[in-house]
Order: C-alpha cells, then sequence, then structure tokens
C-alpha cells in the first residue's frame, strides 16, 4: 500500500516534470539542454527526489530557525559583514514569484525523469543497493535523522548511494593522503544506516494527507498534461493518476471554491495560477486555452468577484491576446517592442511592489510540497500546516495583487521563452540592435527562473565548448586524486549552501556533481586550482546546469575575458587587488567623508 | 581596519584567530558572540569580524574578533588583519591531527607578518575545538605539552557546539588582549609624549595601566 501510493505520488511529480521538459525542448534552438535534463541517470533522479522529499520540509523549519539566528538580544554590540565578501547569492533571500517556484519546482522534477520511469532501480542501484524499495528507505530514515546531526547522521540510501554512485569521490578521498579520517567515518556509516530500514511503513499514514495535498496542487494540472504529453507510457501513466487523484481532490478543490469567498479564496487561487501557468506552457506550445480554460476563469471569478478582481481576470485575458499578438508580431518586425515599452513602468512597480507577497506564496508552496513528502515525521507535517495556515491568512489580505503578481510573471516567461527561441536575433546587437536592447532591458527586470538554465547556458557558450571539448571533462572525472587541492574542496562542499534542498545533504547527487565539477576544474586550470569562494559559483551553476555544463560554464566565467574571474583567485589576487583600489578610489571621489572615516 | 579608540575607559581589544580550514574558527566566535551554533557555516572568505563587550577585571572593553579564511591562499591578505592584533588564537580541530601540527606555521606566520614589539612575550592562546566528537585524534597531554614549549601558551579544549570552555577561553583572551593592550599603551607613551597636547583627560587612566 505505501509503496504504491509513494509510487503514484512519485508518477505524479514526473508527469508533472514532462511540462517543463516540453517548454524547455521547445525554446531551446539545438535541444541540447533540454535533452540533457532527460539524460541525466535514473539515480541522479531518485537520489535528488528522494532529497527533495524531505528536504522541502527541512528547509522550511530550518529557514525559519536560520531567520532569528544572527540578531542578538538588545543590549549587545555585534556587527557582522560576513555577507559583504560572500558570493553566495540569491537562491535563498532573493523571493521569487510563486510562478517560478511551480515552475521551477517542475524543472528540478524533470532533471529526474528517465525513460524508464521511477519505480524499477536501475542496474546499479540493483546491484549495488541489494534492490527492496530503495525509494522509500531513505525517506524515512533521513526524515528520523535529526537537521543538527548532518555531517554525521548521514542517512541509509544516502550513504549507500554515496558509497555506491561515487566511487570517485570515496577512493579519491582516501587515496589522497592529506585527507582527515573525519571523513571515512562520514562513509562508514552504512550499517547503522541499514537498521532504520524498517521504518518504512511509518509512512502510509501521512502520504495519505500528503497525496491529498500535492494530488490538490497537481490534479487541476493533470488535465493539461494530458493534452501535451508526447510519451505515450507518460501519458498512460499521467491519465492513471489523473484517475487516482480526482477522487481525493476535486472534492476538496470544490469545498474551497464554494464554502470561502473572502478568507479562504487562497487555494483555489493558488491552483489556479499552477494551473495558469501550465496553461501558459501550453500556450507556448501552441496548444492554446482549449478546454481548461475555462473552469480556472470561472474560479477565479467566483473566488475574488467580492473583492473587484475580476478586473484581473480581465486583465489577463488581455495580457494573453497581448503576448499571443507579440508572438506574431515580433516575427515580422519590431512593431511589438513600441507597444511593450507602454507597460514597463507598469510592470517594474508591480515586481517591486509584489515581492514579499510572492515569497509568502512561495513558503506556502513549499509547506504543501512538505506536506506532501514529509513521510514519517508527523511531528514536522502538523508544523508546516500551522506554516501554511498562516500564510494563507496573510496571503488573503493581498490578494489582488498576487494574482497581478502571478499574470506579469506569466508574460514575462511567454516573453523570454520568445527571446530565447529568436536567440541569434536577440543576441546580435550589431544586426538587431532594438532586439538587444530590449533582451537587456528584460534582463535587469530578472530573468525568469524557469528560463535561467537556457539563458545561463546560452551566454556562457555552453553547448559549444562541451562540443569543442569532447570526453575532456569525463577524463578529468576520472583521475580527481590527483587534485591537490581535494581535502579543500571536500571541507567546502560540506557547508555550501547547505541550507538549499540541492545540497542540503551530505554526499548527495548535487553534492558530488559539486565535488566533481570543482576537483576537474582544479585539475584544467591548476594556476587557479581550488579558492574558497569557488564552491558558490558553481553551486549556482548547478543549480541550474548539469555537471559537465556547470563545468565548461565556470570554465568560460574564468578564462573568457568578458568576466576574467581567474585572476580574482588566483594566488596572490590580483584583479581583487586592483578591484579593491579602484573601489577605494571610486568612494574617495564620491564619498570622501566616509573615505576619511576608514 | 584594526582601528583603536583608546580613549580614557575605553579599550577596544583586537583579537585575531587563526587555523587551518575547518576547525571552527566561525562557529567559536559565533558561539561567544551570540551564542548559536550552526551546522551549516559558509566557508569564510577573505575575513570577518564580530565585536562584543566583555567586563574583564571590572573593566567593560570591546573585542573586536577577526575571524579569518583558512585556506592558504588567503594569508597573503591576511596581513592586514594581523597588523595591531593584540591576542592572536589559534585554533585546531582535535579530530584532525593535522590541524594541530599546523600550529606551529601558523605561530610563526603571524609572528612574521604583524611583527609584535616582542614577539616572545605576545599572547597567544590556543584553543582545541570540536572536543564534543568521538574521534579524537589530538591528545590533550600533547597540545598542552606543546604549549608549554612555546612560552606556555593558554590552552582550551572547546566545543563550540556544545558551548563548552567558549566563554573561558574568551575570557582569557580577553584578558591576555587586555594585558597585552595596556602594554603597548605604556610603550606608546614611553615613546610619544609629546603628541599628547591635551592629557588632563587620559590621565588617571595611565597611571592605572602603566606598570612602572
Amino acid at each position: 500500500m505505501t509503496l504504491m501510493l509513494s509510487n503514484s505520488i512519485r508518477r505524479d511529480i514526473v508527469s508533472k516534470s514532462e511540462m517543463p521538459v516540453e517548454v524547455v525542448t521547445q525554446f531551446a534552438l539545438d535541444g541540447t539542454v533540454a535533452s540533457d535534463n532527460i539524460e541525466r541517470t535514473p539515480i541522479d533522479g531518485d537520489a535528488t527526489q528522494n532529497e527533495m522529499h524531505i528536504d522541502h520540509s527541512r528547509a522550511i523549519t530550518e529557514k525559519h530557525s536560520l531567520q532569528t539566528h544572527p540578531r542578538e538580544p538588545a543590549g549587545q554590540e555585534s556587527t557582522d559583514v560576513r555577507d559583504t565578501v560572500g558570493v553566495q547569492t540569491d537562491t535563498q533571500t532573493q523571493p521569487q514569484i510563486e510562478i517560478e517556484r511551480t515552475i521551477s519546482d517542475k524543472r528540478d522534477n524533470a532533471d529526474t525523469h528517465s525513460p524508464i520511469g521511477t519505480s524499477p532501480p536501475t542496474k546499479q542501484q540493483e546491484q549495488q543497493c541489494e534492490g527492496a524499495s530503495p525509494i522509500l528507505q531513505p525517506t524515512a530514515s533521513q526524515a528520523e535523522t535529526d537537521g543538527d546531526t548532518l555531517d554525521t547522521g548521514c542517512s541509509s540510501v544516502e550513504t549507500v548511494l554515496s558509497v555506491c554512485v561515487d566511487v570517485n569521490w570515496s577512493t579519491a578521498l582516501v587515496t589522497n593522503t592529506n585527507m582527515g579520517e573525519a571523513n571515512t567515518h562520514e562513509m562508514s556509516d552504512t550499517p547503522h544506516a541499514t537498521q532504520e530500514v524498517g521504518s518504512v511503513p511509518e509512512i502510509s499514514v501521512n502520504v495519505n494527507t500528503a497525496e491529498q495535498k500535492t494530488s490538490a496542487e497537481t490534479a487541476v494540472e493533470q488535465t493539461n498534461i494530458d493534452t501535451t504529453l508526447t510519451n505515450n507510457d507518460n501519458k498512460d501513466e499521467a491519465e492513471a493518476v489523473v484517475k487516482e487523484t480526482d477522487n481525493n481532490t476535486v472534492v476538496p478543490l470544490m469545498n474551497i471554491n464554494e464554502t470561502t469567498h473572502d478568507t479562504t479564496s487562497v487555494p483555489a487561487i493558488e491552483t489556479t495560477s499552477t494551473q495558469q501557468s501550465s496553461l501558459d506552457s501550453a500556450l507556448n506550445t501552441g496548444l492554446v486555452e482549449s478546454n481548461a480554460d475555462e473552469p480556472i476563469v470561472d474560479d477565479v471569478k467566483h473566488t475574488t468577484a467580492g473583492e473587484g478582481a475580476s478586473d484581473s481576470v480581465e486583465a489577463t485575458k488581455d495580457s494573453k491576446k497581448e503576448v499571443e499578438a507579440e508572438l506574431h508580431t515580433d516575427e515580422t518586425g519590431d512593431k511589438s517592442i513600441r507597444q511593450r515599452d507602454d507597460s514597463k513602468p507598469v510592470d517594474t512597480l508591480n515586481a517591486k511592489g509584489l515581492r514579499p507577497n510572492s515569497e509568502e506564496a512561495r513558503n506556502d508552496d513549499e509547506a504543501g510540497e512538505s506536506l506532501g513528502n514529509t513521510s514519517s515525521m508527523s511531528v514536522m507535517t502538523t508544523v508546516s500546516t500551522d506554516e501554511a495556515n498562516t500564510f494563507k491568512v496573510n496571503k488573503t489580505a493581498k490578494l489582488g495583487p498576487n494574482i497581478e503578481a502571478t499574470r506579469k510573471a506569466r508574460e514575462r516567461e511567454t516573453k523570454w521563452a520568445f527571446m530565447l527561441k529568436n536567440w541569434e536575433k536577440y543576441s546580435n546587437c550589431k544586426k538587431y540592435p532594438k532586439k538587444y536592447e530590449k533582451l537587456r532591458q528584460r534582463m535587469y527586470k530578472g530573468i525568469p527562473d524557469s528560463m535561467r538554465t537556457t539563458f545561463w547556458s546560452k551566454c556562457l557558450m555552453v553547448d559549444a565548448q562541451k562540443k569543442e571539448n569532447l570526453g575532456v571533462y569525463t577524463a578529468y572525472t576520472k583521475s580527481l586524486a590527483d587534485s591537490k587541492d581535494i581535502s579543500q574542496i571536500d571541507l567546502d562542499i560540506n557547508r555550501t549552501f547547505r541550507d538549499h534542498i540541492m545540497f542540503k545533504n551530505r554526499y548527495c547527487i548535487k553534492q558530488q556533481h559539486l565535488f566533481n565539477v570543482l576537483v576537474s576544474y582544479s585539475l584544467h586550470n591548476p594556476e587557479v586550482g581550488y579558492c574558497q569562494g569557488m564552491a558558490g559559483i558553481v553551486a549556482v551553476l548547478l543549480m541550474y546546469m548539469g555537471e559537465e555544463e556547470a563545468f565548461w560554464g565556470l570554465d568560460v566565467l574564468f578564462r573568457n575575458s568578458k568576466y576574467d574571474m581567474h585572476n580574482l583567485y588566483t594566488p596572490g589576487f590580483p584583479r581583487l587587488i586592483e578591484q579593491w583600489a579602484l573601489f577605494e578610489e571610486y568612494l574617495q571621489g564620491l564619498e570622501p567623508k566616509l573615505w576619511h572615516h576608514f | 581596519m584594526g582601528m583603536n579608540f583608546t580613549q580614557a575607559t575605553w579599550f577596544c581589544l583586537d583579537v585575531i584567530i587563526l587555523g587551518n580550514s575547518g576547525v571552527g574558527k566561525t562557529s567559536l566566535m559565533n558561539q561567544f558572540v551570540n551564542k548559536k551554533f550552526s551546522s551549516q557555516y559558509k566557508a569564510t572568505i577573505g575575513a570577518d569580524f564580530l565585536t562584543k563587550e566583555v567586563i574583564v577585571d571590572d573593566r567593560v572593553v570591546t573585542l573586536q574578533i577577526w575571524d579569518t579564511a583558512g585556506q592558504e591562499r588567503f594569508q597573503s591578505l591576511g596581513v592586514a588583519f594581523y597588523r595591531g592584533a593584540d591576542c592572536c588564537v589559534l585554533c585546531y580541530d582535535v579530530t584532525v591531527n593535522k590541524t594541530f601540527e599546523a600550529l606551529g606555521s601558523w605561530r610563526d606566520e603571524f609572528l612574521i607578518q604583524a611583527s609584535p614589539r616582542d614577539p616572545d612575550n605576545f599572547p597567544f592562546v590556543c584553543l582545541g575545538n570540536k572536543v564534543d566528537l568521538d574521534q579524537r585524534q589530538v591528545l590533550a597531554q600533547d597540545a598542552q605539552e606543546w604549549c608549554e614549549s612555546k612560552n606556555s601558551i593558554s590552552h582550551f579544549e572547546t566545543s563550540a557546539k556544545e558551548a563548552i570552555n567558549v566563554e573561558k577561553a574568551f575570557l582569557e583572551i580577553s584578558r591576555a588582549a587586555l594585558r597585552q593592550e595596556a602594554e603597548d599603551q605604556a610603550y606608546t607613551n614611553d615613546y610619544s609624549d609629546t603628541i599628547k597636547i591635551n592629557s588632563n583627560q587620559s590621565q588617571p587612566q595611565q597611571a592605572d595601566s602603566c606598570q612602572c
């Protein structure tokens, strides 16, 4: 029972993931980025997915504990200037619009998609993990592991995986003489972990509630997904899921719509927005607002009628037309640019005003995810429910703007998708200066999360690099132990974005990628080797790209004269010192008073 | 950098924490200043500092604690931070022998870069961190012996996670720094009388701190 349920959820997620893959394939010119996502190994997928299950919940609880962390009780003077030097960037702090969140989540899941589906373990897994539902074990045991004991308390499958998947890492560490024994201790947690395998049954209860929540979010989408799926197997799966989930979800949704007009209308809206995001994608893929559109608009009208938000529904429709219009006119000329220019100030205003609000939405979203995925952590589940409720209450107050934000976000995504589709034109500043300027301006407004993978890859010429250096990266990964920076890298991975979903668990798949990329790069560019601070950059790249792509992206960042990060990190830090001097000069010129203070 | 606001009643003491990467320098500092521990500190890049007011021997002093990056490469940037320090804290990880063995070179490096007036008597405090972990590699006795050999540096075994000995160690650090600062001031006073034009304000303090 547990297995079946969880599998259905998993299928749920996988089928959900079809959407973004579709979208990306559509807009990546050469298709490489999208196909790379699909090519990831199933082990990779399973691991990430499992981690995401737990990590969502942890992310929430720990986010909250972190928020209160650095401040000192009044009366004590403390200054923290850490972030002035930190390379670490947005993912934690930058508020994202709800829709971006859903899409990025889906994209993450898209990474995990494999043609085999998720349930049957791959050969490698079968050999090394001894079969037996590797899917649930980590969830159970990891959930029991306390967050504080991250380093030593490796969970079963995490450890097993780290042993079996990353033979390179462990062997590299062991063979490296500099390595402290602490690391091998961590690796040897396996026997301890296998004891926890028995805890699987606990899941069953929670999975039930979990499914209701996740399916509440996904079921609506399923109708859309059905139409966009191309893969027959997955279509079958998706349909099966729809049947399964419908029973659970339609009822609560209806309830929400009919019983709550003002206070709790949020959930309906939320699902609507999710659906609209997929609608958006449908719009992109050419399946313009068919059957699925009507119920949504009804939902919105129904739930927000009392708040005069029906205007925004109209607006949504308008914007769709506008976007469509752009899709047509842009191909013929630059007409649309002038049209769009008028709306720009509104855009920015909204984006500014709405950020915090949408972050709440995101938290809420996360809370939902955690509900769906926490499994055996009953305490955690209640906590997140509470959180979800409070967020909902908060959100109702700002309902109108939220819809507006979603609309803007969708619009922006469509624009970006179009630009990326016509990348040759938009990136050519000589031939198409207007288009280029457009791209530049839109960049300042923020690149939609879902478009970053493609956009960054294009900017960093990842595909070209990869083609040019076929097999080079793989060769590096086979000789990781040659690097003299290996122990420092290992130390730093342990503290790179540990509160981020992807890097949360020791020896999880993204940590392995991070390790591989950094060590390979230290071999590739021995002058730089490894310098603290690089891990953060690679980690951000890895949040949006695969291992090899991140490697070549990093190489471009370092060696291309446009970015020239090479001299920022070489011993002696020549460029850093240069920039420091430059900064002082500017400071002296612009803020002489402040400068004298130093 | 290390500015000293040497007014009559207010001492600002510069303390610098050195040690290999990952021994827990940032954690120790945060445990002392903020009374918090996180297993998720990021690697310190360059340097970082926190301040805290403490009362040492009935005197309010402000500790300015400089937390440095452990990676060797950053030592070239360290000079700026080393200079003007009143006390140097050498950290190692009791579960990694290598970090203990590196203490000697950290000490030498500091003395070279900071070039204090009296290198032999410059106050160091040695902290063996992570005693909460089981896999100990460095024996307390060995560390104690090493500290004795280096002009009897004070030695503490701490745990930033469990807040063991952290308070005690930093009190000793403050004391050592205060002593050093007082000595420095006495030294400065001896050779730079002419600068003190308006001396009526700082008179009692100097009398207090001058050991002669």
